[in-house]
């Protein structure tokens, strides 16, 4: 009746008769004890820094706080994403309405205020937002891996009986749509803030419509760029659904619904607005 | 009986709480489209070879009510039929010759006993009891919630929002006053927190839920957290 026994981690296959080929059996022997050495100190990193991990989210505010940290820097983003947009779209008013307004954005607040001073008070604001997102959402990682926990070398299992939509897999992407956008973010300020090489194309300060181009000009930034605003609709999805579940506004269906509704809306709207830039730039139509 | 079929089971066999489990398959010949998972594993055990032990699962009413059994069907709590408890799932969707995967409900919070067996209880229990005397269970029924804990163990991040949420969502109006509704519901959600993971939306739970509990149940966490801290700010 028992087929087979199959322990919970795949047997190694043996050394010396498959993976390896023939091999001496003193060198087939020392190969195999490198592997169990490399296997126990793998295990006690792993275990060693899990724990590590686990004190130091364990010091950290409750959930329901992280939570509504990450809402409101999430949110701030969310708004700053379509703000952007908008400013992005001038490129088709053409080179000198776009310069003007990257002008208009330096100086805003002077001569009451020194140049810039907006503008660092802005990208400090960013930063702060920035660093809080990322380490809330380290720390609930942590803790969400902790309490999912299972026996050592079992993998979940894909579920039986579930087809995930595009909508559904941006819902499980977070980590990953996150990480994509944040490379990006770091490529797209050393590219046209900085204009930093080998990230920016030939760069001029001040002339942001000709960097503009330069840029997008290069087919693996156009590339990355749409990758990145594939991530933003994702992530700007699912993340406005959680901000009305992380506020306590979702207890209502009809506002869940409807905040639902407004991420998918609001993430798809802007990726496809930006990602018509490197598009028309691509096509020569921006210049 | 030309509906009958054999399924290949691979079943997690763990003789206590403190070993290693591993999958081993069996064949179980005799099952039906009308075999639900529980007499599945019935089957298993006549059919099982002289000396081993029968495969332990915990088991209740089998009429989907009272929220004792459950075990991971390939991955998914309880089964691949949605808001089905265990011993309600059919068969029928698995093929003659199919592999079927059983696991016990995972999670941290609930530590594995012997073989299909779990320890649910005590974590489901510490959050209602947070809630003090009887209010909880009654919270719990008015739900809807049978405890069966299937959300905390199909979600990936280990939450145990949908059954918490549904706590704090029928909790209130069973509070006497104010005060007791804060003290009450901080205590729920600080013990939740020690329990379970953080919630991140995805509705796995609500796709498992034998009693359909809704998305929006998820939320009260967040209503109450924010509620009782705006009381606190007053305070001071």
């Amino acid at each position: 009746m028992t087929i087979s026994d199959s322990p919970g981690a795949p047997a190694r296959p043996d050394s010396s008769t498959t993976s390896r080929g023939t091999v001496p059996a003193t060198l087939d022997s020392a190969l195999r004890a490198a592997d169990r050495l490399r296997a126990r100190a793998w295990e006690t990193v792993a275990s060693t820094s899990v724990d590590a991990m686990v004190k130091a989210t364990e010091k950290m505010p409750p959930t329901p706080q992280l939570k509504l940290a990450m809402a409101a820097s999430g949110t701030l983003f969310s708004g700053f994403t379509v703000v952007h947009m908008l400013g992005n779209l001038q490129v088709y008013q053409g080179r000198e309405a776009f310069d003007g307004y990257a002008r208009f954005l330096r100086t805003v607040g002077s001569p009451v205020l020194p140049e810039k001073t907006l503008l660092w008070a802005f990208r400090v604001t960013m930063l702060a937002a920035t660093a809080t997102h990322v380490t809330c959402a380290a720390a609930l990682t942590v803790r969400a891996q902790q309490a999912a926990s299972r026996p050592r070398g079992q993998k979940r299992l894909r579920p039986r009986g579930r087809r995930r939509r595009p909508w559904d897999v941006a819902k499980r992407s977070m980590r990953s749509t996150g990480v994509v956008l944040g490379l990006f973010t770091a490529h797209h300020i050393a590219d046209l803030t900085v204009g930093a090489r080998p990230a920016a194309a030939e760069h001029v300060q001040g002339a942001a419509y000709d960097n503009l181009v330069r840029s997008l000009r290069r087919p693996a930034v156009a590339a990355l760029y749409l990758a990145a605003m594939t991530a933003l609709a994702a992530h700007t999805a699912q993340g406005l659904t959680q901000v009305g579940n992380d506020t306590g506004l979702s207890t209502d269906r009809a506002v869940r619904e409807k905040l639902e509704l407004a991420g998918r809306l609001a993430g798809t709207g802007v990726a496809l607005a930006n990602a018509s830039i490197p598009l028309a730039v691509q096509l020569r139509i921006v210049r | 009986m030309h509906n009958t079929r054999t399924l290949t089971v691979e079943v997690w066999r763990q003789s206590s709480a403190e070993d290693d489990g591993r999958f081993v398959a069996y064949d179980v010949t005799g099952v039906t489209p009308a075999t639900t998972v529980l007499e599945l594993l019935d089957l298993l055990n006549e059919q099982l070879p002289d000396g081993e032990q029968p495969v332990k699962f915990d088991d209740g009413c089998r009429e989907g009510s009272c929220g004792k059994c459950g075990v991971m069907v390939d991955g998914v709590a309880h089964g691949p039929e949605f808001n089905t408890t265990t011993c309600q799932q059919h068969v029928r969707a698995f093929r003659n010759g199919q592999r079927v995967r059983l696991e016990p409900l995972r999670a941290e919070a609930f530590p594995v006993l012997q073989d299909l067996a779990v320890d649910k209880k005590k974590s489901l229990r510490t959050v209602v009891k947070a809630a003090r005397g009887p209010a909880g269970m009654k919270a719990l029924t008015n739900a809807g919630c049978i405890s069966c804990g299937a959300c905390v163990a199909v979600c990936p991040n280990g939450s145990g929002q949908l059954f918490v949420g549904s706590l704090l969502t029928e909790l209130p109006p069973l509070m006497k006053d104010d005060d007791e509704r804060r003290e009450r519901t901080e205590k729920v959600i600080e013990t939740a927190g020690e329990t379970f993971g953080p919630c991140s939306t995805l509705g796995d739970c609500t796709e498992v839920c034998p009693a359909g509990l809704p998305l929006e149940n998820l939320s009260a966490v967040a209503r109450e957290y924010l509620r009782n801290q705006n009381k606190t700010r007053h305070q001071h």
